[in-house]
């Protein structure tokens, strides 16, 4: 019995010496990665990071500074100019309008993206008190593969490739997000999220803290749609999304009701 | 702060406040398709006809659109084309309601067709008003002259 009980013991010594040494190669394996300027993703898909003189830190899980007020400490945006995904180039001046531009930099291949990209395809769901113009740009096709971005990017949202705009803007990595004033060139505030819902949820009570009804009917591409301004007129008065008084329990959800 | 554009051997310097693409539509069923550069002093929707649908909709009376489109070798030489070169500059007598390709009130047009480095094409102007014409003609004649036209090269 007790021979038994050593050898279980030895046993379990060099289990965990082997979990041990396992754990200890695998951080020595990410510590090469992130060097070598590659993330990996919850999923184990590369996150792209851009390279070059060390960037600031990724701020995540908030929209750092983000209001619709003057962007204390914030630089002025630059404009933006690089290639399209159909070989042409284009660019983007970040003040010719009255309204707000949102700027998303994203990466194809970066799996937190994905909500991202899934969102902006929506047309649906991507709709953002002030109704800000949408700006993705991306690495260039040095880092990017134009295959992936062809597949991932909504036809109606501009897409521009441009390592200067990362570099420009200090692009610490995907995704990353900068919203502009577009009649001042000013941001109004920088920084990344999860998702596109904490993103938006962000921005709406930004505009509630912040006084963003001043951007109302300022859309420089045509008139808020319903569904934008509902959102809006609710975050005013403090109705956010997924507040309980937005369902009535006699219906259920919205697929309850549906199904009715 | 101004951007240089360039691409299929077309090139503008932008003013501040501008914004263009050179785009070039993907061909098929054995068809080509030629490259066709928009400019605007407003917000560029992705979505718009090479003409300026989708775009002109939305223009206010301070706005211009600016489309240079290009047509195949098939039409250097034609007359329609041969008799103008690139215009570097233009006056409010060659803007006109009946220029627009679709007549939205209040909004003017100038349309030329032409041939520059052996390359024919149509030069299509948009402006949004009158009220503030003066001005958009010193714009557009800002923009004009920085727009160049390389020989393509032969593929």
């Amino acid at each position: 019995m007790a021979g038994l009980i050593a050898g279980e013991s030895i046993a379990l010594i060099m289990l965990g010496v082997l979990v041990l040494g396992l754990l200890r190669s695998h951080a020595a394996v990410l510590r090469k990665l992130h060097e070598l300027g590659l993330d990996v993703g919850q999923d184990g898909s590369p996150n792209t990071r851009p390279t070059g003189p060390s960037p600031p830190t990724p701020h995540t899980d908030e929209l750092i500074n983000l209001r619709v007020g003057p962007g204390d400490g914030l630089n002025s945006a630059t404009d933006i100019t690089g290639r399209t995904l159909q070989g042409g180039t284009l660019a983007i001046s970040m003040t010719n309008s009255k309204g707000l531009a949102l700027v998303a930099f994203l990466s194809g291949g970066c799996s937190t993206c994905r909500d991202f990209w899934d969102s902006f395809r929506d047309p649906g769901k991507r709709v953002l008190p002030g109704s800000p113009r949408i700006v993705i740009v991306t690495r260039d096709e040095s880092t990017e593969s134009p295959g992936i971005l062809r597949s991932l990017a909504p036809g109606d949202v501009q897409l521009v490739m441009s390592n200067a705009a990362w570099e420009e803007y200090r692009v610490p990595g995907a995704p990353y997000f900068v919203m502009v004033d577009c009649a001042t060139g000013k941001k109004l505030g920088e920084g990344t999220t999860k998702s596109w819902s904490q993103l938006r949820d962000l921005i709406v009570q930004s505009f509630v803290d912040y006084g963003g009804d001043r951007f109302d009917n300022q859309s420089p591409l045509g008139p808020k749609d319903r569904e934008s301004r509902a959102d809006w007129e609710l975050a005013r008065n403090g109705i956010l999304p997924g507040d309980p008084s937005l369902y009535n329990p006699a219906i259920g959800t919205f697929q309850d009701a549906r199904n009715k | 702060m101004t951007a240089l554009l360039s691409a299929h051997e077309i090139e503008v310097l932008l003013p501040a406040g501008w914004e263009g693409e050179i785009y070039r539509r993907p061909g098929g069923n054995g068809s080509t398709s030629f490259p066709v550069m928009h400019l605007t002093n407003f917000p560029l929707p992705a979505v718009r006809g090479d003409f300026g649908s989708g775009v002109v909709e939305l223009m206010e009376p301070s706005s211009v659109f600016i489309s240079l489109f290009e047509y195949g070798p098939q039409s250097v030489g034609k007359a329609l084309f041969s008799r103008n070169s690139f215009p570097r500059a233009v006056t409010g007598e060659d803007f006109h309601p009946n220029r627009l390709h679709r007549i939205i009130s209040g909004q003017l047009g100038f349309q030329r067709f032409l041939e520059e480095s052996a390359r024919a094409f149509c030069l299509y102007i948009v402006v949004g008003g009158r009220a503030k014409f003066g001005g958009l003609l010193g714009e557009i004649n800002r923009v004009l002259p920085s727009i160049s036209i390389a020989t393509t090269r032969p593929v």
